[in-house]
């Protein structure tokens, strides 16, 4: 054997310690040991065995000691810290957060202390009792190029949107200018009407779909919040194709619609290579007008909510479908191994289900949720699963609870569900609200809390435009698209000198004259109170005050026969009547903020003339008396000269009627009968 | 049948210890060196622990000398080894009731011997330590000290000011 001195030496050797960490030392101390000594991983080590409320006392102690305060921003530190809020359940952790690999050790830091200020803020609000309101105020966007229609926050800080003429804009919320966007597209066609945003790598994957039945995806490039990297965002669609709308549901390769454009109201799941797709049958029990709320692909089982079922059908069978599949030609249908009922007939006829209110379908720790808006109120059904769900084993989910979710005043906007409970924005008295209530079973209902509140300056001529609230749960932003096109943002995580203030007071917003603008009319053109004509009463089709026949240059889509969301979609799926049907009068105020105006279109279904009227998620439909022409309505809005319809003009409406009223009068009908 | 094997480990300041292989080897570096080289009379270098600090890590070894070696990869954030976090045995609790430098050296010699749970007792205790104490007193306690300008301190303070009132 060789003596072993010499390899022994070749054994790496750190440095004399006094040289590398001399900075930490007091002067005029002789230098000795200290915490500032030791090496990164042993500062690490001694850090995951601290509490988060001492980690952040060591944070501050050594924020003026260089070498110190480095160490604290070390990525292990953070992954390992994050991880073991992730185990331990103590923190609302961001959808987006994972993988931790993949965020850098700032992101993570911000993240957690944003998360448990988050938590702090949520917890003095139930230890004081009584609601403690803050007014949290991050910025305003104040003129995206036109009013928003549709938003969606992604990694808390990017925000997507589309606005009237269907242009999308995404705004970097970090960026406080808020001067420009940072990317635009401007190719699509329709409203968004779906998004996924699936967290597989660092640059986050966007797929949407929208109402002219085209879905593509998108690599944006996006860092996280907090994220200092640069980059420049894109939206350039990296794949795209036509024929299906409402994004329900991403697994993989495979993305599932509650709508093509060849059968509407169906379920379907396509692969979005090979454009192969199943369609998802439904029961014998599914009629020509039921829903599809929301899906959910898992294995083994898929979900799909429709307005009276919960389905379930086997992964297995989905992908034996799919591997068959030829991708031009049609679709195989699935059929449900089991149909699960909801209990509440009043419920599920509700018209507000036949519109476009959201519904979010989860499936936690053995049940399934399913949530949706009725009556303005959220309501939950329950389905309990067996133990180990299987294919093998159906017939085995058994509704077990149908609750409301606590109350709240005001009109819900947005709603976000969490194992801890849910948070949602509600508006009301020219507040917007964030509130959020623990728990999901009824004896651990304990009523909405206000986190935080806004005050909404001039509500009653700028309102949150429905479908334009984006709220990131675990962060706290909270994202307002207004009427006016103004875009509030809001930041629920309270900062140290942020209590009670008051919001500044923002000058009136004053449009600039815009050479895009005329071609879709808004709101933008109304004074405060208008009673006069149209201010753009020169455009050619003008007929009354507010009112156009111009149907088609406003929204070319809407009297397509085949365009989902389309007057004639609506008609024939929604109110049952065989088409076709044409609108023929439509206000031009149709994207108006206040509440008093609502959309409103006449439309003429075989000589029978409608009043449809959309609110804020549902429609009111009317029947005008039976004989009223085209002509009859001009001449009576003229001499009225009234910008709207008043709601309770009887005289000339036949019925005002909700919408299963309005399928028992059909089937009673003429027509009814006629179409049996 | 001869005595257990022995090896002789040297202290930067030049003091040799004669320890049975067994206990030696409670330190993956000293386990791994006699596994490249082979037995030899020569005695084995710690050019980073003196005297006194060896000494004290050999009785820490002495002491432990049969326990079951601790798998490699025990992951910290598991909840198991969370629970164990903040216990040590009694035994660990007094050999390691030492003054602050003797402290670190102790950690800092376990880091570079290699013999993690010497390392653990003493990130425990220096955490226990940290338990509870305000950010001045963490300060005072390890002797930190403030190697910022007045204007970047003012920045930090604004960036931690939310954490100040807790």
């Amino acid at each position: 054997m060789p003596s072993s001195i010499q390899t022994v030496k070749l054994i790496t050797l750190r440095a004399p310690t006094q040289e590398i960490f001399r900075c930490g030392l007091a002067p005029g101390i002789p230098p000795s040991l200290s915490l500032v000594n030791l090496p990164p991983e042993v500062i690490s080590q001694i850090l995951i065995a601290l509490e988060l409320r001492d980690i952040l006392s060591v944070r501050q102690a050594s924020a003026t000691c260089r070498h110190l305060s480095a160490q604290m921003k070390s990525q292990k530190l953070w992954n390992r810290i994050a991880q073991q809020f992730l185990n331990n359940e103590e923190l609302i952790w961001p959808s987006w957060g994972l993988p931790l690999h993949a965020i850098p050790a700032e992101t993570i830091e911000d993240l957690v202390f944003r998360t448990k200020r988050l938590a702090d803020a949520q917890r003095n609000v139930d230890d004081s009792g009584e609601e403690e309101i803050r007014t949290s105020f991050q910025g305003l966007i104040l003129r995206p190029r036109d009013s928003p229609m549709w938003m969606h926050l992604i990694r808390g800080r990017w925000l997507l949107l589309q606005l009237q003429d269907f242009t999308l804009e995404l705004w970097d919320l970090d960026d406080k200018d808020y001067a420009r966007p940072a990317a635009t597209c401007s190719w699509l066609k329709g409203f968004v009407d779906g998004i996924v945003v699936t967290e597989s790598s660092a640059n986050p994957e966007v797929t949407i779909s929208a109402t002219s039945f085209e879905t593509c995806k998108f690599q944006p490039d996006l860092p996280f919040k907090g994220d200092i990297r640069a980059s420049r965002p894109t939206l350039t669609a990296v794949n795209a194709f036509k024929g299906y709308s409402l994004l329900k549901a991403k697994a993989g390769r495979l993305l599932a619609f509650a709508a093509s454009s060849g059968n509407n109201l169906r379920a379907c799941i396509v692969d979005e290579v090979t454009r192969g797709g199943v369609e998802l049958s439904g029961g014998p029990s599914v009629i020509k007008t039921e829903r599809t709320l929301d899906i959910l692909i898992q294995d083994p089982i898929i979900f799909v909510a429709r307005q009276r079922h919960l389905e379930l059908y086997a992964t297995s069978e989905m992908e034996q479908a799919l591997s068959h599949d030829n991708p031009a030609g049609d679709h195989r249908s699935i059929r449900p191994f089991q149909s699960v009922s909801y209990p509440d007939i009043s419920l599920i006829n509700h018209p507000q289900l036949h519109a476009n209110v959201p519904s979010y379908l989860q499936a936690r720790r053995g049940s399934i949720l399913l949530t949706h808006f009725i009556d303005n109120t959220w309501h939950a059904f329950l389905v309990q699963s067996p133990p180990q769900p299987t294919h093998d084993a159906p017939r085995n989910y058994k509704l077990v609870n149908a609750l409301p979710l606590a109350e709240s005043e005001g009109e819900m906007y947005g709603i976000s569900v969490g194992e801890a409970g849910y948070r949602c924005a509600t508006v009301a008295s020219n507040r917007l609200f964030i509130n959020y209530a623990k728990g999901w079973e009824e004896d651990v209902l304990e009523g909405c809390h206000t986190l935080i509140c806004w005050k909404i300056p001039d509500s009653d001529i700028d309102v949150p435009r429905p479908g334009c609230i984006a709220f990131d749960e675990a962060v706290g932003i909270c994202v307002v698209g207004m009427g006016s096109g103004r875009i509030w943002i809001g930041d629920a995580v309270p900062s140290g000198e942020m209590k009670k203030t008051i919001i500044p007071s923002i000058p009136n917003h004053v449009p600039h004259p815009d050479p895009r603008w005329p071609k879709l009319p808004s709101f933008y053109f109304w004074d405060k109170i208008y009673n006069g004509p149209h201010p753009d009463s020169s455009i050619r089709d003008e007929v009354v005050p507010g009112w156009s026949t111009a149907i088609d240059y406003y929204v070319p889509w809407r009297n397509e026969l085949e365009t989902y969301g389309g007057v004639n979609w609506f008609v024939e799926n929604v109110m049952g009547i065989p088409g076709p049907a044409r609108t023929v009068l439509f206000s031009t105020k149709l994207f108006s903020p206040t509440y008093n105006d609502r959309p409103a279109e006449f439309v003429d279904v075989h000589g029978q003339m409608f009043l449809l009227t959309n609110y804020p998620g549902y429609f009111n439909v009317r029947r005008l008396v039976d004989g009223t022409t085209l002509d009859d309505i001009i001449d009576r809005l003229k001499n009225r000269r009234l910008g709207h319809i008043s709601v309770k003009d009887e005289e000339w409406m036949a019925n005002c009627m909700p919408l299963d009223q309005h399928l028992n009068w059909y089937a009673s009908s003429d027509w009814g009968k006629l179409n049996k | 049948m001869s005595a257990a094997p022995q090896v002789t480990l040297e202290s930067s300041d030049g003091e040799k210890f004669k320890v049975d292989k067994e206990v030696a080897e409670r330190s993956v570096l000293i386990k791994n060196m006699i596994e490249d080289v082979g037995e030899s009379d020569n005695p084995i270098p710690l050019p980073n622990v003196n005297a006194s600090v060896l000494k004290k890590v050999l009785e820490y070894c002495e002491h432990h000398r049969g326990d079951p070696l601790p798998a490699a990869d025990a992951d910290p954030s598991n909840d198991d080894n969370r629970k164990r976090a903040t216990e040590i045995s009694d035994w660990d609790q007094k050999f390691i009731q030492v003054d602050q430098e003797m402290l670190f050296e102790i950690i800092l010699a376990a880091n570079y011997m290699d013999i993690k749970p010497l390392l653990d007792v003493g990130c425990k205790t220096v955490a226990n330590m940290i338990k509870g104490k305000t950010p001045e007193e963490i300060r005072k306690l390890f002797n930190i000290v403030n190697d910022f300008t007045p204007e970047e301190e003012a920045q930090i303070k604004k960036e931690n000011e939310w954490a100040e009132d807790r």
